[in-house]
């Protein structure tokens, strides 16, 4: 009997052991904390707002490439709502959207809202996809935003500042997925644009 | 008689200018209903898991997605050119996701689409907006 309890000691601290340095070792959720100030819209552009869902805590991340980054508050929790503006005075909104992901971040680092052209072929396999220029938001230590091409070599890239990226127009060259790289030239994120 | 045709059609001339568009606002053109690869089969001839509306000076493409894996969002050109983005499950369940042709470069005369792209079969109602 005293060997059982032994082994049953033994085999629960070996669980014990391999749980904890199982979380130690995984990678933390990717986290989104640009600096931004409260916003205010005309009564228009709120009611999109309204209808995108945002709730609360409008603000404007910064201007860049003639675009202007909001993020904003859902019902469903912070940070999941995002909306692209035209920089020039009086420009209306151009996007906006809310996620009820918990992490919109999670699976590739990268709310992506670069325009892509192309043939939208109904074979998905033989689409032909052009992205004609980089536009998004990106999880805290993604450094640049890149596309990469049916050869897997990557032809064009754009930094991330404040958490947003926007570059400008591209030649039309066929592309097979936008990549999130973080400070050390590492990629941490794909999002395929081909299947 | 002569004088009052042309006053007549002047007149005519100018109300138009000054009303604009016939339409202003936001219609939906399919949906509530299921995009998959079969669906729908008769809403963007001769696409299959595709729906589009006419053509028009659409200023967005709207979509609320309640289910379902990705769906493609955009504007079709007259010369059979697409502009588009593409929104996953994470964007499911929330509010109505507007684009405008700005964003995606569209041309003014063009006509709004929604399409199963990969994934789960999705529950969707896309829009047309016109200001």
């Amino acid at each position: 009997m005293k060997k059982l309890i032994a082994i049953g000691i033994c085999t629960a601290s070996f669980a014990f052991a391999a749980a904890f340095a199982f979380a130690r070792n995984a990678p933390a959720p990717p986290t989104f904390t640009p600096s931004g100030v409260p916003a205010a819209l005309g009564a228009a552009d709120s009611q999109a707002l309204a209808r995108a869902g945002v709730e609360r805590g409008l603000r404007v991340l910064g201007e860049r490439a003639g675009l202007r980054f909001y993020s904003a508050d859902s019902s469903a929790g912070t940070n999941r709502c995002f909306a692209l503006g035209d920089a020039r005075i009086d420009g209306g909104l151009l996007f906006a959207g809310c996620q009820s992901a918990e992490n919109p971040f999670s699976t590739s680092r990268l709310v992506d809202l670069s325009p892509r052209q192309g043939d939208d072929a109904a074979d998905p396999a033989a689409a032909t996809v052009f992205v004609t220029r980089l536009v998004g938001f990106a999880a805290d230590g993604v450094a640049r935003v890149g596309i990469v091409d049916a050869s897997g070599s990557m032809i064009a890239s754009t930094p991330v500042v404040n958490n947003t990226y926007a570059s400008g127009s591209f030649a039309h060259v066929p592309a097979k997925a936008i990549v999130a790289i973080d400070r050390g030239g590492r990629t941490v994120g794909s999002i395929s644009l081909t299947q | 008689m002569t004088r009052k045709i042309l006053l007549a059609f002047a007149t005519a001339v100018a109300a138009c200018s000054v009303a604009g568009p016939a339409f202003a606002g936001e219609s939906p053109y399919y949906g509530f209903n299921y995009l998959s690869p079969s669906l729908p089969n008769d809403k963007c001839a001769p696409y299959v898991g595709r729906a589009c509306s006419g053509y028009n000076n659409w200023d967005q493409s709207r979509l609320y997605k309640n289910s379902g894996g990705v769906v493609r969002l955009g504007f079709q050109d007259t010369s059979g050119g697409f502009y588009f983005l593409d929104f996953d499950s994470s964007w499911n369940g929330v509010g109505e996701i507007q684009l405008t042709r700005g964003a995606v470069g569209a041309p003014s005369y063009s006509r709004d689409y929604c399409k199963y792209q990969s994934g789960n079969s999705s529950y969707v109602q896309c829009l047309t907006y016109i200001a």
